[in-house]
């Protein structure tokens, strides 16, 4: 006998668990031109454990209030990689860990990011609001004064994880296979032979966690064994069965524009994003995550470390492909430029950080740094575009040469 | 096979120490001042799966003990497992202080259930209740007052433990169960002047009340395959208090038996802002038949057949208000229930073997889940034993 706890909702109790306020806008706590409050309220000892272990991923149970709406029962967590410590935690809220199906603001989870690694502390927001911008996916975000038990805890980004209401928005449904992707080791999407187990550590499975396996997976494998097929010759018609090859390559070619080091072609491998596959197609796209290490070197090669993701270097190899990599990121450049948007963004973005409380002296690094840093995002919003769009140019030169030295 | 090889005070039975059954082989005797009985029991048990390639068969229980009398006012029981992380059992001494007080000291059942703390060869199914097994408290360490009174008709058991049983798993540090309990019961047969059958009748009333640290608790479900269909997750402080209520009637040759418990933890202080949550509840119930077949079947006087059945039900849950949740500090969390039906044949081939076996029907509503699975599952068992 085996007893399947598969954790259904409790659905009768759902609709009392999320309290509709008149007054309150749930998706107002995403709106970024505001400073929101955040209030949790936890048990005093859950509260010690979870910072004494801050380097677990235990969840604890909290109330979480905002504005008037209150949502009890929600599961709080330790969070992050190079972020995670013990000082200023940085939090999920997982709004449906104790009852399967509870939402707010459409969504089941959101993080809150503690800002350790970013001292301009805009970068993760400035960034999304850009991909938004280019008409690809990604997270709502804003800032947040965090209270736990009425303590400050200091100023946070509030980032919408992908899920359910996120791929709704973006998809129609949410009832496609999730997987978010976890760096294990350097990896550049090589093949990683037959064995389902070497997927799920990589790529874990955000829908579908009671399915069996196989038909969950399958897909993804079969994509990452499509990539092994040569490229110049049934690669493409391989791969195109099971990846969106130009969402792949405007994702990419965003990430590029942004000077992402910890990404699609990361320093350590490929790094931050989740794979969705929709409901009824074999065909996946790659959604963003933590993008707190965009916009760090304003000359950043839009090719930087191309190489180390055998996806993009393979499509890269197509001239179509690659024209629509850099027609993307010129499009990211021209968006940019265009009323000064990506500098206007970053420099609202930092009054409003700098507007929500007295600096956060628990920070790892200081006021002067923090201030020093917005300047360079800030440098980088306005010269960006120019070294890129220098680039393009010169990569487009060498592509008509190639095909006329071809054609000769 | 819990096997109690000095049956417990108050199991069917079980009042005669077993060194003083001349009709036991395995007994000896140096003059009148000490007598010993050995034992010994093993259990194969084969348990099925809904999956066919998930059967699996058990050496379940390997003991052996030792009781005796030490000349007529002590007695005495050591019974131990030959494997097994917590090996030691049964480790007791037992004085006849009065001709109705006696004063029983050592390591052994507390006071608390009739399935319990009757021996596993009296047992009438392979494995006892579900509420038996998961509510009861089993064995601790304590000292413990008993006798008998008004012409043997009211029984009193009465004690105090160190714990609430067999304690916290040391894998599971930050779990918590009862610590010093005191352990009472009051058993009557009222009728037992009457000639007739009901006189046969045995009805019984127990309580345990304990102290409970701050920790979570250890009260969990699991099924008669061993699934777990409620977790352990729930903080709990406060005092643990355990309620029983048995029965048993032996008319002609049929023996029923009844048994109603219930477990509540508190949870003071354990809400999210420090205040109390409505206690934790687990509570069991289970309705036992049993026809001994009246001709025997198989060499000697001892080889009998018997059809049983069982029904059975084990709850968990809370009392308190809001939505039901998973959450461990929630006031109302989310319940879940198992019934189970058993019937079964028992075929004492001799009075040193016997086999069992039982099918098993369940259907579970896990915590969490809003659909009840439902399983037959059969189980067979061979048994032997001095």
């Amino acid at each position: 006998m085996r007893i399947r706890q598969s954790l259904i909702a409790v659905v009768a109790g759902l609709v009392l668990a999320t309290p509709v306020s008149a007054q309150t806008n749930e998706q107002d706590i995403f709106d970024s031109t505001l400073v929101q409050d955040i209030s949790l309220v936890m048990n005093a000892r859950d509260l010690v454990d979870l910072r004494e272990h801050w380097d677990s991923n235990t969840f604890y149970p909290a109330d979480f209030t905002y504005r008037d709406v209150r949502v009890r029962n929600v599961g709080v967590r330790s969070r992050g990689w190079g972020s995670r410590n013990g000082i200023k935690l940085g939090l999920r809220i997982d709004f449906n860990h104790y009852i399967s199906g509870q939402r707010f603001a459409d969504t089941a989870a959101i993080v809150l990011d503690n800002l350790w690694q970013d001292p301009s502390m805009v970068r993760e927001a400035a960034a999304m609001a850009f991909i938004a911008r280019m008409g690809e996916a990604a997270s709502r975000e804003s800032f947040a004064r965090v209270f736990i038990n009425g303590d400050f805890q200091g100023v946070y980004a509030v980032v919408e994880e992908p899920n359910t209401g996120y791929l709704q928005r973006r998809f129609g449904k949410d009832t496609g296979a999730l997987f978010e992707y976890h760096w294990v080791r350097p990896y550049d999407f090589s093949a990683l032979g037959d064995r389902l187990d070497e997927y799920e550590l990589l790529f874990e499975r955000r829908t579908h966690e009671s399915d069996p396996a196989a038909p969950v997976y399958e897909p993804l494998q079969a994509m990452i064994d499509a990539n092994s097929y040569p490229v110049e010759t049934a690669w493409r018609e391989r791969i195109e069965v099971y990846l969106d090859l130009p969402q792949m390559v405007r994702y990419a070619a965003i990430e590029a524009f942004l000077g992402e080091i910890d990404g699609f072609t990361g320093y350590a491998g490929v790094n931050n994003f989740y794979v969705y596959r929709p409901d009824g197609s074999t065909k996946h796209v790659f959604l963003p995550w933590d993008r707190d290490h965009t916009m760090w070197q304003l000359d950043l090669s839009i090719f930087e470390r191309v190489n180390g993701n055998r996806l993009l270097y393979n499509a890269l190899a197509h001239s179509d492909l690659r024209a629509l990599y850099l027609d993307t990121i010129e499009r990211c450049a021209k968006s940019a430029l265009e009323d000064k948007w990506l500098e206007a963004q970053v420099t609202r973005l930092s009054a409003l950080v700098d507007s929500a409380a007295p600096f956060d002296t628990r920070l790892p690094y200081t006021k002067e740094k923090h201030d020093g840093d917005v300047t360079n995002v800030i440098d980088f919003a306005r010269r960006r575009s120019s070294f890129v769009l220098k680039q393009i140019a010169d990569a487009r030169k060498t592509m008509s040469a190639g095909s006329a030295s071809r054609r000769r | 096979m819990s096997a109690a090889l000095v049956k417990p005070a108050s199991a069917d039975g079980a009042r005669k120490p077993a060194s003083a059954d001349a009709s036991n082989p395995f007994s000896f005797a140096l003059g009148d001042a000490i007598r010993l009985a050995l034992d010994a029991r093993m259990a194969i048990d084969v348990r099925g799966s809904d999956d066919s390639t998930d059967s699996n068969a058990d050496t379940t229980r390997r003991r052996i003990g030792v009781d005796g009398s030490i000349g007529t006012r002590v007695d005495f029981a050591i019974e131990r497992e030959l494997d097994g992380d917590h090996p030691w059992r049964d480790i007791y001494g037992d004085v006849r202080l009065q001709k109705s007080l006696r004063l029983r000291a050592g390591q052994f059942k507390l006071p608390f259930s009739l399935e319990e703390t009757t021996g596993v060869k009296h047992l009438d199914f392979v494995d006892r209740s579900l509420a038996a097994t998961q509510l009861a408290p089993g064995r601790d360490v304590g000292v413990m007052a008993h006798g008998r009174v008004w012409r043997k008709r009211l029984e009193y058991e009465g004690g105090v433990f160190r714990r609430d049983g067999d304690g916290p798993s040391p894998r599971h540090p930050e779990r918590t169960s009862g610590t010093r309990t005191t352990a009472g019961r009051l058993s009557i047969e009222p009728f037992a002047s009457a000639k007739r059958s009901i006189g046969d009748l045995h009805v019984a009333f127990a309580a345990t009340t304990s102290p409970l640290s701050e920790g979570i608790s250890n009260l969990r479900g699991r099924t008669a395959m061993g699934e777990r269909f409620f977790p352990a997750t729930y903080w709990a402080s406060g005092r643990r208090q355990r309620t029983g209520i048995e029965a048993r009637w032996r008319p002609g040759p049929f023996r029923v038996t009844a048994e109603y418990m219930r477990v509540t933890d508190q949870r003071r202080g354990q809400a999210l802002d420090g205040s109390d949550l409505a206690p934790l509840t687990a509570s069991g119930w289970y309705v036992a038949g049993v026809w001994r077949v009246p001709r025997s079947i198989g060499p000697g006087s001892h080889s009998r057949i018997e059809l049983a059945g069982r029904v059975e039900r084990l709850a968990f849950g809370s009392g308190g208000t809001g939505v039901m949740s998973l959450n461990p500090r929630a006031d109302r969390i989310v319940s879940a229930d198992d019934r189970a039906v058993t019937l079964g044949l028992n075929w004492w081939i001799t009075r040193y073997a016997k086999v069992l076996v039982n099918a098993v029907h369940e259907r579970v509503r896990p915590a969490g889940s809003s659909l009840p699975t439902t399983t037959w599952t059969p189980v067979f068992s061979v048994q032997l034993g001095l």
